[in-house]
C-alpha cells in the first residue's frame, strides 16, 4: 500500500482532516498536555511516514 | 548585558565566518561538487522558511494566542508530502527551460509573457518588502535588547541604518558577485545551511535551558503556570470560531508559502541540482520545523513564569537567558536570531533583484534604443536593486511596523504568495489555462490583496486617511478594505485571502475558458502539464549530419548577441566557455546538431542573466540561418526524432523549443515561393507573347501560300482544295482535318458543295445542295456573316447517323459585297473562338474571294471567246 503513488495524497488528506476544523474539536476537548500531544504527535507521525516513504532509495 | 561594540563585532565576525564558508565553497570546486551532491545541504537551505518570525515571533504568538503559531508549520508539513509530484515536476521544468525565478517560471508557462512576469515580480516585491522589514526589525530589536537599549524606541537612525548597509554589502558579496547562467550559488546555499543549523541549535539550546535548566521538565514548567494561563497557552487563540477560521486560513496560506514565496521557490527549485534531493527534503524540512517548534510553548510558559512582560513576548527567547545571566547562551541566541533574519534577507533580496532586473529593467532597456548601452550593466543594476529592496524594507520597518507583531506583518507576504497558486497549479495541471486568464487572475488577485491588506496598513500608519477603514472610500461602507462586500466577521488575513483568491481564481478560470489560447501557448502548456513524462532522453545526438557550418561565424554571431548585455571581454569569455564545454573549440566547422547544442547553451546562459522570456526573444531577433544551415537543421531534427522514441506530447515539447525559428523559416519559404510564382507568371506572359508572334508568322506564311495558289494557273477546284487543305493543317487553328467549300448559286439561292476534305459520304450527299438560310452554311450565306457554333445545336439542320459532336466555322467568301462561296470548317465540341481566328479566316476568305471571282471572270471570257 505504501508503495502506491496515491499514498502521499491519502496521507495529506488524512493529516489535513486531523489538523482541520472538524477534528480540531477533538483536540479542544482534551486537557492542556493532551492537546500538545495531539498536535505534535500527529505531526511526528506525518514526518515519520514521509521518512519511511521517501528516505530509502527506490 | 553586552557592550554595543562587542555585539557589533560579534555580528561582523559571524557574517565574516559565513562569508568565508561561502568563499571556500565557491573557490574549491571539489568541495562545491561534494556539497552540491549532499541532499541535506539542499534540504537545510529550504528551512530558510523559518525566519526571525519563527525564531522570535512564534514564542510571542504562542504567548498571546496559544497554539495559533502551529499552522504556519503544519501547512508546509502537509504540502511537502506532495512534493514528489509537485516540486519534482517544477524542478523538471526548471531544468528544461533554465528557469531562474518564480516570475520566470510562471511567465514561461504563459507564452513567455512579459506582462505576466511583470505582475508576478510586482507581487513578489510588494509582498516581500514587509517580510524583510520584520527581519530588520528583529535584528535591531535583538541588538537593542542584548546591549541593554530601549525596546520601544529603537535606534533606527544609527544601528538600524548601519545594519541595513552591512546586510546590503553581505548580500551583494554572497549572491550577486556575478551573473550566473543557472542562478545557482553553492557557496550561498552552504552558508544558508550553516545558518539553519545555527538557528536550530540556538533555539533548541535555549528551549532545553528554559525547560530543563530553569525547571525540571515540561510537566513541572507547565504546572508552575496558573490553570488559566496553561489553558490559554495550549488552545487555539480564544477557542472561538474566529480563531479556528484563522487557523484554517493560515494552514492553507502556509501550504502555498513553503514553495511559492520567492525565496522558497529559489532554494527549493532554482538551487536544486538533483531531483532525488527532494526525497530528503520531504522528511528533513518538516522534521526541522517540528524540532524548532518543540520548545515554543515551554519558552512562552517560561517567560511568563519568569515574570517577563507580555508586551515583550516576541523576544522571550533572548530575554530568558539574559535574565538568567547566561552570557554564552545569550550570544548564541542572538546569533541564532541573526542567522534566521539574515538568511531570509540575503536569499529574498537576491531573488527579488534577479526578478526586478530580468522582468522590469531588461524589457525597458530592450524597448528604448537609447538605453541599449545600459544592458551591459545588469550586474551593477542587480546590486542597486538589492540595495533598493533592503533600504525600502528598512523604511517600511521604521515607519510602518511600530506596535505590530512580527507574525501579522509576515502574513502579508504569505497572502501575496497565495496569488501565485491558481496560475501555478493551473499551469501545471490544466492544459487550457492561458495567458489571458493568468494576466486577469494575477492582476485582480494582486489588486484585491493590496486593497485588503496593504491599504489598511498604510491607513493605520497615517499614510492614507483612516476614514477609508471606518467609512469606506466615497462613504461606501460595502467597500471598506477590511469588510469588503460587507464581510466583517473574519480577521484581516482570512478576509484578504478569501477575496483575493476568489477573484484571482475566478478571473483565471473565466479568462482561460472564454478567451482563445495561441498554438505556441498550447505547446508550452503541454510541456508543463506533461513534464513528468519526460526524462533525460532527447539530448541532441552528436553524430547528426556532416560538419559544414562555420564555427567561427556562429561564435561571432553569439558574441555579438552577448555583447548587448555583457562587456566585450565577458561575452568573448562566455562564448569560449560554451564552445570549450561542448568540445567545439578545435573545430573549424560544426554539424547542425552541434549548432543546436551551442545555441541551446547560449540561450541558457542568456536566460540566467535576463530571464527566459527576454532570452528567447533576443535569440529570435539576433540569430540568423543560411539556407544550407536551415536544411541541415531540418535533417538534424529529423534524425533526432527518428532516434528518439517519443510520445506525441514529448515530441511537441521538443519542437516548441525552435517553434519560432521554424516559423521564420516558413515565412522565408513563403516569400521565396511568392518570388518563384512571380517569375513563373513572367515566363508564362513571355510564352504567350512568343506564341502570339509565332501564330502571326504562321498565319502570314499560310496566307502568302494561299495567295500564291490563287496566282498559279490551276483549275479552281484544285486551287480551292489546296487552300482548304492548308487551312485545315494550320497548327494553331484548332480545326479538324475536314471541311468544304460551297459555291453560291445566286439564281436559285442555293449553295453547291464544290470541294471538300475528309467529309463523310452521308454529309456529301446531304449537303450537296443547301438552301440559303438552312443549316449553318445556309445561314452564313443568307446573312453574309461568319458564323461560329461550338456544338451541334438547333441551327444545325443536317443530321445523319453516326454524327459525332462538333462545332463549325462557316465563313462567307465574297467579292465586292457579292457572295461567291461559303467555306465550312469543323471544330472540336466546346471550342472557344478568338478574334485572331476570325481575323485569319476572314483574310483567307478575302484571298479566296479574289480567286473565285477571277476564275469565274476567266470562265465568262472563255465562253464569250468560244462563242465569237
Amino acid at each position: 500500500m505504501f508503495e502506491k503513488p496515491e499514498f502521499p495524497v491519502l496521507l495529506f488528506v488524512a493529516a489535513l482532516l486531523f489538523f482541520g476544523w472538524p477534528l480540531m474539536e477533538i483536540a479542544r476537548m482534551l486537557p492542556p498536555m493532551g492537546r500538545l500531544v495531539y498536535f505534535f504527535g500527529i505531526w511526528a507521525v506525518v514526518v515519520g511516514f514521509n521518512f519511511f516513504l521517501f528516505h530509502r532509495t527506490r | 548585558m553586552f557592550a554595543t561594540s562587542t555585539v557589533f563585532l560579534t555580528f561582523l565576525a559571524y557574517m565574516a565566518i559565513l562569508f568565508g564558508i561561502a568563499q571556500l565553497v565557491e573557490r574549491t570546486p571539489k568541495l562545491s561538487a561534494y556539497l552540491a551532491a549532499r541532499p541535506w545541504v539542499y534540504a537545510l537551505s529550504i528551512t530558510v522558511y523559518c525566519t526571525s518570525w519563527t525564531f522570535y515571533g512564534s514564542v510571542g504568538l504562542a504567548s498571546r494566542e496559544g497554539l495559533a503559531f502551529l499552522p504556519t508549520y503544519l501547512g508546509p508539513t502537509l504540502m511537502i508530502g506532495l512534493w514528489w509530484v509537485v516540486l519534482r515536476k517544477i524542478v523538471r521544468i526548471k531544468e528544461q527551460r533554465s528557469i531562474t525565478s518564480i516570475a520566470d517560471f510562471i511567465s514561461a508557462r504563459y507564452n513567455r509573457s512579459q506582462g505576466v512576469a511583470i505582475i508576478v515580480t510586482l507581487i513578489a516585491l510588494l509582498g516581500t518588502v514587509p517580510y524583510i522589514s520584520i527581519q530588520l526589525k528583529a535584528v535591531v530589536t535583538s541588538f537593542s535588547i542584548i546591549t541593554g537599549g530601549s525596546t520601544t524606541d529603537l535606534d533606527w537612525g544609527g544601528l538600524g541604518f548601519w545594519a541595513s548597509v552591512l546586510l546590503i554589502a553581505f548580500t551583494v558579496l554572497f549572491g550577486a558577485r556575478r551573473l550566473d547562467p543557472t542562478e545557482r550559488h553553492q557557496g550561498m546555499m552552504t552558508a544558508l545551511a550553516v545558518e539553519c543549523v545555527v538557528k536550530l541549535v540556538a533555539f533548541l539550546s535555549v528551549g532545553i535551558f528554559a525547560t530543563y535548566g530553569l525547571h525540571d521538565g515540561v510537566g513541572e514548567l507547565l504546572a508552575a503556570l496558573p490553570a488559566a494561563d496553561l489553558d490559554q497557552l495550549t488552545r487555539v487563540g480564544s477557542g472561538e470560531t474566529a480563531a479556528y477560521t484563522r487557523w484554517m486560513t493560515v494552514l492553507f496560506v502556509s501550504m502555498a508559502g513553503i514553495l511559492f514565496l520567492p525565496r522558497q521557490f529559489h532554494t527549493a527549485v532554482v538551487e536544486n541540482c538533483n531531483e532525488q534531493h527532494i526525497r530528503t527534503a520531504i522528511w528533513l524540512v518538516p522534521a526541522f520545523m517540528l524540532l524548532i517548534s518543540l520548545f515554543v510553548v515551554p519558552l512562552a510558559a517560561a517567560g511568563r513564569v519568569a515574570g517577563l512582560p507580555p508586551a515583550m513576548s516576541d523576544f522571550y527567547v533572548l530575554l530568558i537567558p539574559l535574565q538568567a545571566e547566561q552570557q554564552g547562551l545569550s550570544v548564541l541566541v542572538f546569533l541564532g536570531g541573526l542567522a534566521a533574519a539574515t538568511g531570509m534577507i540575503i536569499v529574498s533580496s537576491v531573488t527579488l533583484a534577479t526578478m526586478s532586473t530580468n522582468h522590469l529593467l531588461v524589457p525597458v532597456l530592450n524597448r528604448f534604443e537609447s538605453l541599449h548601452p545600459l544592458k551591459r550593466y545588469l550586474l551593477q543594476a542587480r546590486w542597486v536593486c538589492i540595495a533598493g529592496v533592503i533600504l525600502v524594507s528598512y523604511l517600511f520597518a521604521r515607519e510602518l511596523t511600530e506596535g505590530r507583531s512580527l507574525a501579522n506583518i509576515g502574513m502579508l507576504g504569505f497572502c501575496a504568495a497565495l496569488q501565485f497558486v491558481p496560475v501555478i497549479f493551473g499551469g501545471l495541471f490544466w492544459i487550457k489555462g492561458n495567458k489571458a486568464g493568468a494576466l486577469m487572475g494575477l492582476g485582480l488577485g494582486f489588486g484585491v490583496w493590496f486593497y485588503t491588506l496593504m491599504v489598511p496598513l498604510l491607513a493605520q500608519a497615517g499614510t492614507l486617511p483612516i476614514s477609508l477603514l471606518t467609512d469606506g472610500p466615497w462613504q461606501q461602507g460595502w467597500l471598506r478594505p477590511e469588510a469588503l462586500f460587507g464581510m466583517d466577521r473574519f480577521d484581516s488575513v482570512t478576509h484578504s485571502a478569501f477575496w483575493s483568491l476568489f477573484f484571482n481564481s475566478a478571473a483565471y478560470l473565466l479568462g482561460s475558458v472564454l478567451l482563445p489560447q495561441k498554438e505556441s501557448e498550447f505547446e508550452l502548456a503541454n510541456s508543463y502539464v506533461h513534464a513528468l513524462r519526460f526524462d533525460n532522453r532527447g539530448e541532441v545526438v552528436d553524430h547528426c549530419g556532416t560538419e559544414h557550418i562555420n564555427r567561427a561565424e556562429k561564435a561571432a554571431e553569439a558574441q555579438s548577441l552577448l555583447e548587448h548585455y555583457f562587456s566585450h571581454k565577458i561575452a568573448r569569455g562566455k562564448v569560449r566557455q560554451i564552445t570549450e564545454g561542448l568540445g567545439l573549440l578545435s573545430k573549424d566547422a560544426i554539424s547542425a546538431a552541434e549548432l543546436l547544442r551551442f545555441q541551446r547553451e547560449l540561450e541558457r546562459v542568456l536566460a540566467g542573466s535576463i530571464g527566459t522570456a527576454a532570452a528567447h526573444k533576443a535569440m529570435r531577433q539576433n540569430l540568423s540561418y543560411s539556407e544550407v544551415e536551415s536544411e541541415q537543421l531540418s535533417h538534424a531534427y529529423a534524425e533526432i526524432l527518428a532516434n528518439l522514441k517519443l510520445s506525441p506530447d514529448e515530441l511537441m515539447e521538443r519542437l516548441s523549443y525552435f517553434e519560432e525559428r521554424d516559423r521564420i523559416q516558413r515565412e522565408h519559404t513563403v516569400a521565396l515561393e511568392q518570388r518563384v510564382a512571380e517569375r513563373e507568371q513572367e515566363i508564362q506572359a513571355r510564352r504567350r507573347v512568343e506564341t502570339k508572334l509565332e501564330q502571326i508568322v504562321q498565319s502570314q506564311q499560310l496566307l502568302n501560300e494561299v495567295l500564291r495558289i490563287t496566282l498559279e494557273p490551276l483549275p479552281l477546284e484544285e486551287a480551292l482544295l489546296r487552300s482548304l487543305d492548308l487551312v485545315s493543317r494550320c497548327s494553331w487553328l484548332p480545326v479538324e482535318p475536314k471541311g468544304g467549300i460551297f459555291l453560291a448559286n445566286t439564281d436559285n439561292e442555293q449553295l453547291e458543295l464544290f470541294v471538300h476534305l475528309g467529309l463523310d459520304p452521308q454529309v456529301q450527299a446531304l449537303c450537296r445542295r443547301v438552301d440559303y438560310g438552312y443549316c449553318i452554311c445556309g445561314m452564313a450565306a443568307k446573312n453574309q456573316n461568319l458564323i461560329f457554333t461550338d456544338r451541334v445545336d438547333g441551327y444545325h439542320g443536317t443530321h445523319y447517323e453516326g454524327m459525332t459532336p462538333h462545332g463549325h466555322y462557316a465563313i462567307p467568301i465574297e467579292y465586292e459585297g457579292k457572295l461567291l462561296a461559303v467555306m465550312v470548317l469543323y471544330l472540336h465540341e466546346g471550342h472557344r473562338h478568338t478574334e485572331d481566328e476570325i481575323d485569319f479566316l476572314e483574310a483567307i476568305a478575302n484571298a479566296l474571294g479574289g480567286l473565285i471571282q477571277r476564275k469565274q471572270t476567266e470562265d465568262v471570257l472563255h465562253s464569250q471567246k468560244r462563242e465569237t
